[in-house]
């Protein structure tokens, strides 16, 4: 749905990391480099990330106020 | 008791602290770890009041939201909830409130934590990246959030910690008088999946301060042919790692957990001396209760 706040596992934050995340996956980099800039060191932290679908995207296509 | 610190990162997206403890007992460094999960108060949202919310996600989802974000704490001039003259129905002294009102001008607007405007400028979200949920063209978002302070023990989201975990001191000898029969290759060496053992000169060695890498795995001593490797854990003697969320200073929360650990001790003593309250028989009765 959306990226949650913090990890199930360790309680690590990283909803504020998404958005970085995406921006240098796109950019094509690799995950190593990635999770290395944005200091996630556990596999909990980096399933977060990697294994996240943004569904909300999808639902804002349909407009909740008709 | 002797503390050494190791290793020590705090930038935007990390905040964590190493250090070696000596001279403690596996029980009370135990005890130390658990009391900076569950027992050192910290600041989050408690409670939600939603006035406009039109984005995809319920109500109850944006305030668990609210509720995990970490925020800036300040344990010395709030007071807990069950502490407060207001007995815990919520005043300046012990609750601070965060507001948003955020109205969308183009499809997918993020509302994130900078959106959050704080009554205390002392009680701020950790980050301005958080983001809390996402809005489509003209709908809106509007809320009331009041934060308290708390403990870990109640709800995770008063952690002040993400993690912390102690491991045992590592003692790796080589006996290099058997490493003869070696010629070329140190076998227990390639097995070592941090790369801690060199070998050069028919000679195996481990390189300069090992501890901090090893995870006593014990694969050198296992795959050693000549048996050369000796693994051990030096007893009384640990390893901390302490991970912070950024909701207080990491030397804050080890601080006030030796506090808090004081406060326990000092009550255990005085109950003990309170024989009208806790007579001997109660004891010895309510630690085979506990099978202790």
């Amino acid at each position: 749905m959306i990226i949650p706040i913090r990890c199930f596992t360790c309680g690590k934050l990283i909803a504020d990391k998404w958005e970085d995340y995406r921006r240098m996956k796109i950019e094509g980099k690799s995950a190593d480099e990635i999770f290395k800039e944005l200091g996630i060191t556990r596999f909990c932290c980096k399933r977060m990330l990697v294994s996240h679908v943004n569904l909300i995207d999808d639902l804002l296509a349909f407009n909740r106020l008709q | 008791m002797k503390v050494e610190v190791v290793e020590t990162i705090k930038n935007d997206n990390i905040d964590m602290i190493r250090f070696v403890l000596e001279d403690v007992s596996l029980e009370l460094a135990n005890g130390f770890r658990r009391i900076i999960l569950s027992e050192v108060p910290c600041m989050a949202v408690d409670e939600v009041i939603f006035l406009e919310n039109d984005s995809p996600l319920f109500d109850e989802i944006i305030a668990h939201r609210l509720g995990l974000i970490p925020l800036k704490s300040d344990i010395e001039n709030y007071n807990l909830p069950n502490q407060c003259d207001c007995g815990g129905v919520g005043c300046t002294l012990c609750r601070a409130e965060l507001t948003c009102t955020i109205q969308a001008d183009l499809d997918g607007t993020l509302v994130k934590s900078k959106d959050l405007i704080s009554t205390d400028p002392n009680i701020v979200p950790v980050n301005d990246k958080i983001i809390i949920a996402k809005l489509q063209k003209g709908s809106s978002l509007e809320f009331e959030a009041y934060t308290r302070l708390g403990i870990g023990r109640d709800h995770a989201k008063w952690q002040p910690v993400s993690t912390v975990g102690f491991g045992n001191f590592p003692d790796v000898t080589i006996d290099s008088k058997k490493c003869q029969s070696c010629s070329n290759q140190c076998i227990a060496g390639d097995r070592c999946p941090e790369s801690l053992i060199k070998f050069g000169g028919n000679k195996a060695k481990l390189i300069k301060e090992y501890w901090k890498e090893c995870t006593v795995c014990k694969s050198c001593a296992k795959y050693c042919p000549e048996e050369a490797i000796e693994v051990n854990e030096v007893s009384n003697k640990f390893i901390f790692v302490v991970e912070g969320t950024g909701a207080l200073p990491i030397k804050t929360i080890l601080i006030k957990a030796l506090e808090i650990f004081q406060e326990k001790v000092e009550e255990f003593q005085g109950n003990l001396a309170n024989k009208e309250l806790f007579g001997l028989e109660f004891i010895i009765l309510s630690f085979s209760f506990y099978n202790l």
